[in-house]
């Protein structure tokens, strides 16, 4: 932003600094088990907003009381995950500081995530995809993309297999790393348990109607690699 | 209850603003310039509830109505004053908006004197008088008036605040249209005590009629004065897809009744509203010249149909929707020569124009009043002016056996009634908007009038029937063809959305919005809108695209999602609150689904989702994944069997959105031809 400083001499123009994804962050951890007998997932989930993503949290909310927070809180998660879920936050987050980062715990369940396929099942790996799939569907832009702010999202996820269950087929490794954007999807098996780690940064505040095929090219990416499955194969 | 006819286009629902929200916003923005509040004493009768029991309530719960009263002090049939105060206490910063003050005026009344105080939890009171209040026109909004003489007088109340006591008073002079007033005792926040009073002169009687709540008896408090009080209401708390409110909150309607009667103004039958609105529309049917000759030029040849669809068509598209409505002009149509002559009017012109040209070519029909939100006016709706809307009842005269004309009923006096809403011009004459089928509307014929059920038209008449034929290349490319066709409603509401759109290039975004709703990336490469200004054939999109990495490779198996577009599940019933009310679909509907895919060369399937088969009393999901050969076929039926869950079933419809939600995501798995 361009701004005027004001001195004895009158005044003269200045840049604000542009900030870094780094400088506003979402961590989703989550540990969770597959429910055989449904295809649900269960367990904890801990959402830590770090610099701006938690200083907007707390202006957006400072007038408002403890019930509303909650629903805002837990109404964050629905928007996550693209499919129904039930979510009840369980700690009480710092609200009134300005600590750098604003950390809220849940229990989550997500009913049918692990969907039947004959003798398969299979998980998609976008537990936490759902805020990227709606964005620039349209494939024409007349006006300037303004982003709040740079941003990063991490997404670190345990599953928790039944017992006799195996893993049959585990997606591709994606890592798209660039200057201003970057995603990277992984996924990893041990001991009966799958390891799934995602990330999305974008370091762009202001993108040129020019450059929109590009920035919609990026988030077809994203979706493209979110929409990766995981192929098992449950016990008898 | 509705002061006039604002002639909707669509349901309530699908207006971008209410009348409310435009209101709210308008006086906010006026309030924002007006003078600040002073200290000063609020009134005894608030005082008195500083200590008051709060009213049954949970967490979530805003404001409490501590105590609400309605004074109606009748001098004569013309002037009846009406005294309202109402007191809240603020538990949450949500609550703040009670201490906003809106009070509706148009030519039936005027606001007098408006007051408001605050009792803050600590420190003194605070005082605004009318001097603070402002007075504005509601704002023009889509589907409303042109030119009204609607207006609202607001007041904003200071230290509106969690923890405070806001109240208010206002006087207004009526000088009504028909002597009946509605008592709205419940609505968005619990209440502790609501009283009405009804003050008469000498010789006047009552009646009064309760909807959704025990009728409750008087206390006489003097001459010809009663008193009804109701304590302890809960709240009407929203939910999506709820019925309307006059179906679930308690309301007491009063009619009143001067010495000898009030010809044409008293409604204690529905025979009296028909009567009230025949005295009203007396000869402004009649067709002038001008009239006469354009029928004569627009009828010259075709079936007595072809003449009814010309007449039909030129209510629709040739009389401009333009509401100018001033006193008794929300209920009263302009004459048919002058709507004609300007080539604008609203609902209630639009009507009485066709009705005018239809009875030159001998076919008589009959303004019907409808509230385009169904559940408004009900089976069991006292005889009141609960309307916002007017349409048509067309008489049939037996030689016509059309079969299009669907949307008719047997009435045992005047024959088959086609009913026809010559305001919405992408209906055509036959059908019926979806949002006034099984609604109730009340058929005003020149001997009485009569609250009857319109037609419910059968789930095949309204859906979408998507069709497409793919090709899954080896590299996951998933490419073909789509055709989608969309009748009744579903044709309606795509017509609707395109109407104000010139760009060619801009009628396919819905289109967009479908593909990107179901796949990563889409390119479209070819898009046509077929019948877009042929409302009497269904609204087809042909398209073809191209989707990258639909398949996805996992090993050496290839996943395919069979269900290739659309989404019928739905995740609004997934709240952590237990649902309140039944939830209300907006017409039955079916809509099918068949997808073939042709699969890759070296490919074939090895295991398949399985078959879903869903069937309830309100609605249906059929859903199918079978091989013929190289093609993966996927077929699916949705159907909406019934206008409402009952609230004991909606757990029930809450798993079928879920079923279907982890149908839409099922995969089948390809493997190498050959391989085990």
């Amino acid at each position: 932003m361009t701004g005027l400083r004001v001195d004895k001499d009158g005044g003269s123009w200045i840049q604000t600094p542009t900030p870094e994804s780094s400088e506003a962050r979402i961590l989703r951890k989550a540990v969770l088990k597959v429910k055989p007998d449904t295809g649900g997932l269960e367990g904890k989930l801990t959402v830590t907003y770090t610099g701006m993503e938690a200083l907007v949290k707390r202006l957006e909310e400072r007038n408002e009381d403890d019930p509303h927070r909650r629903k805002y809180l837990e109404d964050q998660i629905r928007e996550y995950v693209p499919a129904g879920i039930e979510v009840e936050l369980t700690n009480k987050p710092d609200w009134t500081s300005s600590a750098p980062t604003l950390v809220a715990e849940y229990d989550l369940k997500v009913p049918g995530w692990v969907a039947g396929a004959g003798r398969r099942a299979l998980i998609p790996v976008g537990l936490f995809s759902n805020t990227e799939k709606h964005v620039f569907e349209h494939a024409d832009r007349v006006h300037l993309i303004y982003f709040q702010f740079p941003f990063e999202k991490t997404d670190d996820i345990s599953i928790e297999l039944p017992p006799g269950w195996k893993t049959s087929s585990l997606p591709p490794s994606q890592d798209q790393n660039q200057r201003y954007i970057g995603y990277s999807n992984k996924v990893e098996e041990k001991d009966g348990v799958l390891h799934l780690t995602r990330t999305v940064r974008l370091g762009l505040m202001l993108v040129d109607v020019k450059n929109y095929s590009a920035l919609r090219n990026y988030f077809e990416i994203v979706r493209t690699g979110d929409e990766q499955q995981i192929v098992l194969q449950p016990g008898s | 209850m509705s002061n006039r006819l604002y002639c909707s286009r669509g349901p309530r629902g699908w207006r971008p603003w209410s009348t409310a929200a435009a209101c709210l916003a308008a006086a906010l923005t006026a309030l924002a310039t007006a003078p600040s509040a002073r200290a000063g004493d609020a009134p005894a009768w608030m005082h008195s509830l500083v200590n008051a029991p709060l009213p049954a309530h949970d967490e979530k719960t805003d404001a409490v109505l501590l105590y609400s009263e309605v004074n109606i002090t009748v001098q004569s049939a013309d002037k009846i004053k009406r005294l309202k105060r109402e007191a809240y206490k603020i538990l949450r910063p949500g609550g703040r908006s009670v201490g906003l003050v809106i009070a509706y005026m148009n030519a039936e009344s005027k606001v007098t004197s408006m007051h408001g105080w605050s009792i803050p939890a600590q420190g003194r009171d605070f005082e605004v008088k009318d001097k603070e209040a402002v007075e504005i026109a509601v704002p023009d909004v889509e589907g409303s008036e042109l030119v009204s003489d609607a207006r609202v007088k607001a007041l904003r109340i200071p230290a509106a605040d969690p923890g405070n006591i806001v109240g208010y008073e206002y006087e207004e002079e009526i000088h009504p249209f028909l002597l009946q007033f509605y008592w709205s005792f419940q609505a968005e926040y619990p209440a502790l005590e609501a009283h009405y009073t009804l003050q008469l002169p000498a010789g006047w009687e009552y009646k009064a009629s309760w909807r959704n709540h025990a009728e409750v008896k008087p206390e006489a408090t003097g001459s010809n004065s009663w008193r009804w009080q109701v304590r302890d209401t809960k709240e009407v708390r929203a939910e999506t897809a709820m019925p309307p409110m006059s179906e679930v909150a308690g309301e007491m309607i009063v009619t009143l009744f001067p010495p000898g009667g009030a010809p044409n103004r008293g409604v204690s039958t529905w025979n009296d509203m028909g009567a009230w609105f025949r005295n009203l529309a007396s000869g402004r049917r009649d067709a002038s010249a001008e009239i006469k000759q354009k029928v004569s030029a627009i009828t010259t040849s075709g079936s007595q149909v072809e003449k009814m669809r010309a007449l039909a068509g030129f209510a629709q598209h040739d009389i401009r929707y333009v509401a100018i409505e001033l006193g008794i002009g929300g209920w009263q149509p302009h004459g048919a020569s002058e709507t004609f002559a300007h080539r604008y009017g609203d609902c209630k012109d639009k009507a009485n124009i066709l009705s005018s040209m239809l009875h030159e070519i001998g076919i008589e029909s009959y303004m019907v009043f409808i509230n385009t939100q169904r559940g408004e006016v009900g089976v069991d709706t006292p005889p009141s002016r609960s309307f916002d809307h007017a349409i048509l009842g067309i008489q049939l005269p037996e030689n016509i056996t059309d079969p299009s004309l669907v949307a008719v009923i047997k009435h045992t006096k005047y024959g088959r009634i086609l009913f026809f809403d010559p305001t919405n011009d992408v209906v055509p004459l036959g059908q019926l908007p979806v949002y006034l089928q099984a609604n109730f509307g009340l058929l005003i014929t020149p001997d009485g009038a009569e609250l009857m059920e319109l037609p419910k038209l059968p789930a095949d008449t309204n859906g979408i029937r998507r069709t497409a034929k793919l090709t899954l290349e080896s590299n996951g490319t998933l490419h073909g063809e789509v055709q989608e066709v969309r009748v009744g409603g579903a044709g309606m509401w795509q017509r609707m959305a395109l109407r104000s759109v010139s760009r060619d290039a801009d009628k396919v975004k819905p289109i967009e919005t479908l593909l990107a709703h179901s796949l990563a990336n889409y390119h479209i490469s070819k898009a046509t809108v077929v019948n877009f200004d042929r409302p009497d054939l269904p609204f087809v999109y042909n398209y073809s695209f191209e989707s990258m990495d639909y398949g996805k490779k996992a090993g050496n198996l290839f996943l395919v999602r069979p269900r290739v577009l659309g989404a019928k599940g739905s995740g609004f019933l997934d709240t952590k609150e237990p649902r309140k009310y039944p939830v209300e679909f907006e017409g039955l509907s079916r809509d099918t689904d068949s997808f073939e895919i042709t699969l890759p060369p070296g490919y074939e399937v090895d295991d398949l989702p399985p078959a879903v088969d869903e069937e309830h009393s309100f609605a249906s999901y059929h859903s199918k994944s079978e091989v013929n050969g190289n093609v993966l076929r996927f077929t699916r039926t949705w159907e909406i069997k019934q206008l409402s869950v009952p609230l004991e079933k909606v757990d029930e419809l809450r798993r079928l959105y879920h079923v279907i939600a982890g149908d839409e995501r099922n995969t089948a798995v390809l493997k190498p031809a050959g391989t085990h």
